[in-house]
């Protein structure tokens, strides 16, 4: 089968789940990018039509920032969602049995990826237009290049970082090797497909918020823009133009492996048990019985699933205490980005505990436990995550902040809006 | 009854299994199957839960990884010509997976085209043998268990494959669709393909197949085919679950 013909199948079946689901779902994606860029603009223009002549500079050097940190945070879902195109996907076990070329899959999953980076560029740029028209046209244009590496990241890096952790995946030397170094440790060979599209994140993430300085007249960083954009635009270029050579090899082998996972998954669910934090906390939090079995259900089956968060949660949070050790000129861009994408990613993983393979709605329904138990577990699982990297990570954060009414401010809104988000997305099983 | 699995002639065979092994973790769920497929054979395999059946399916189907073994179809093997040997392989999995926001039609064109059909190929024939003509508007996710298991039927048996894979596929079925549905599965044969299911009605078996494999704890137990199972038949109702019991442990652990 053909990338275009695979390509028109698939948004066939995503456009008619979309409408199905409702919502803002089921809006085009354009309109919806152009909503939050509206939202965006309207926060920028607020600030600077708020400030007075004395503090504009200042108010500008900050709605710069939080431009920034809404690019940082939103490309960052793009690239952590190319694993989900690629590999985790709903269909795996039925394409794992289907002849569909690897360059094919790999295609599709590039197509996803460039329509999500296409939309966050929308709404960036919306954000952008408020910049331009409030505070100097100059200085909008030269956020065009973090939003173009950004662009690159999600649409290009995302992918072809994904495809390369396939490889690790599919690779049985690669694995003997990996093996021998972990020791006792043995984690499922599927975890890199959340690890190395994690590291491509984080380089994007470093390369956007390097751009901070030079976006306001400042020093390029490493002394020359064009050196950051080239980087920034050229290695996802060529990472993307390698991973389609190997796609064919790659991709077939690594979505074998992920539905032979999610075929054996119930008959391992007693190798992967709760952390010791999780099950202190379920129990002490969960007094229904039943929600406490669901709890533990999901902790199980989501810790051998979805590894990823044990490993990305705790190295966000070590960059939040870098952060706050070093003080970095633009500390609230720097560390308030990185707490709301943890936040975010805490959010996309309490979604992944209403649907298959963690949960089965129509079991759930058919068994002794209650709707609401049943909600209040995976409530209580996506606040502990949330509760975590909020007091882990946000209190040092304001420890090490200069302002510490705007910090904690900024730390007590994204964790009650990760709260609040994270109860209503929960409401939907 | 003392039956000896023995190797089959491997020159004619369209599917040949070699030393198939699968683990869980630390548990052998196949150990070192051995099998083959002759052009246009159906045969059932019997087995308690958690026998090792499913798992082999998965494995032969290209969607599991076996530990160990070689899996060929038609000469080809399967770990170094995937996309050629998976296009010549049709499997209908438990529960069948569908493309729920398809319709039967399309999903039918969609697993067709990935086998090489072209755009404009019609499966209304199949859908009307399979008693799905009326439903072929239907999105997949309307659908009951019954058509759900035929869907996935008619799934396997588009694209003109060699090998059919079914994995309980005729268990649920009205007797109506289970008529429709053998009367499909031996017109697929009579076109010489290889029909392989698990099953565990012993009607089926004894009805349908010419060659029947026991499986348990991971192990062909036994592999009755010709005039073996001619006079296993010939000993009357109740025989091929006398010799199944004769040979099969309590039932237990996963599939």
């Amino acid at each position: 089968m053909k990338p275009a013909s695979l390509i028109r199948w698939a948004d066939l079946e995503e456009h008619r789940r979309r409408q199905h689901i409702g919502g803002f779902q089921a809006l085009p994606g354009v309109i919806l990018s152009i909503v939050l860029g509206a939202i965006l603009a309207a926060e920028i223009a607020r600030r600077l039509l708020m400030s007075s002549d004395a503090d504009f500079v200042s108010t500008a050097i900050s709605a710069s920032h939080l431009w920034l940190a809404a690019a940082v945070c939103a490309y960052l879902v793009g690239v952590f969602g190319a694993s989900f195109r690629l590999f985790w996907r709903r269909d795996s076990k039925l394409l794992a049995s289907l002849p569909v070329p690897g360059k094919s899959l790999f295609a599709l999953a590039l197509w996803r990826s460039q329509r999500v980076a296409f939309h966050v560029s929308i709404a960036l740029a919306c954000g952008l237009i408020a910049l331009g028209a409030f505070v100097d046209w100059q200085v909008a244009a030269r956020h065009v290049v973090p939003l173009a590496i950004g662009f690159a990241g999600a649409a290009w890096l995302g992918p072809a970082a994904s495809l390369a952790a396939g490889a690790i995946v599919a690779s049985d030397k690669a694995q003997s090797m990996i093996a021998n170094m972990g020791g006792e440790f043995q984690a499922p060979r599927t975890t890199w497909l959340s690890v190395l599209p994690g590291l491509a994140a984080t380089g994007v993430a470093v390369a956007l918020i390097s751009c901070a300085s030079w976006t306001l007249g400042g020093r390029p960083p490493g002394g020359s823009i064009a050196l950051v954009a080239g980087l920034g635009i050229g290695v996802p270029l060529l990472a993307v133009a390698w991973a389609f050579r190997r796609a064919d090899e790659v991709v077939p082998a690594a979505v074998r492996e992920v539905a032979a996972l999610d075929q054996e998954i119930l008959a391992h669910i007693e190798r992967s048990t709760p952390s010791a934090l999780e099950r202190g906390f379920f129990r002490a939090w969960l007094q229904d019985p039943g929600a406490l079995k669901v709890a533990v259900k999901d902790a199980s089956l989501a810790r051998r699933r979805y590894p990823s968060p044990y490993f990305l949660i705790p190295v966000g949070i070590i960059a939040l205490w870098i952060v706050a050790a070093t003080q970095p000129d633009a500390y609230l861009a720097w560390g308030g980005s990185i707490l709301a994408g943890l936040l975010v990613y805490a959010l996309l993983m309490a979604r992944r505990y209403l649907v298959e393979p963690v949960e089965i709605p129509a079991l759930l329904r058919a068994l002794p436990i209650t709707k609401q138990a049943a909600i209040k577990a995976k409530t209580g699982a996506a606040q502990l995550r949330i509760g975590v990297i909020t007091v882990v990570g946000g209190v040092p954060l304001l420890a090490g902040a200069s302002d510490l009414v705007g910090t904690a401010v900024f730390v007590a809104v994204v964790a009650a809006l990760a709260l609040v988000a994270s109860q209503a997305w929960c409401r939907r099983l | 009854m003392a039956l000896v699995v023995t190797k089959r002639q491997m020159s004619t065979s369209l599917l040949d299994v070699e030393s198939l092994t699968v683990h869980y973790g630390k548990r052998v769920a196949v150990d070192a199957l051995d099998l083959s497929l002759e052009p246009g054979e159906i045969v059932a395999m019997l087995g308690p839960n958690g026998a090792g059946k499913s798992t082999t399916l998965l494995a032969i189907a290209g969607a599991l990884v076996p530990s160990a073994g070689t899996i060929k179809v038609a000469g080809a093997s399967l770990i170094d010509a995937p996309l050629k040997v998976r296009s010549r392989i049709g499997f209908a999995d438990q529960p069948p997976s569908l493309y729920e926001f398809y319709t039967v039609e399309e999903h039918l064109a969609f697993v067709g085209q990935t086998r090489g059909e072209d755009e404009s190929t019609d499966h209304t024939q199949l859908l009307t043998d399979l008693g799905l003509a009326s439903i072929g508007k239907r999105l997949c996710r309307e659908l009951s268990f019954g058509m759900r298991q035929r869907v996935g039927l008619a799934a396997a048996l588009v694209g003109g494959v060699d090998v059919v894979l079914l994995d309980e596929t005729l268990n649920g079925l009205d007797p109506i669709a289970a008529v429709r549905a053998r009367s499909a599965l031996s017109k697929a044969a009579e076109g010489g393909a290889a029909i392989l299911m698990s099953t565990h009605l012993l009607g089926i078996a004894e009805r349908l197949c010419q060659r029947i494999l026991i499986m348990d704890k991971g192990l062909l137990k036994a592999d009755v085919s010709g005039s073996e199972l001619d006079a296993l038949l010939a000993k009357g109702p109740g025989a091929i679950e006398e010799l199944y019991l004769s040979l099969v442990s309590e039932p237990g652990g996963a599939e």
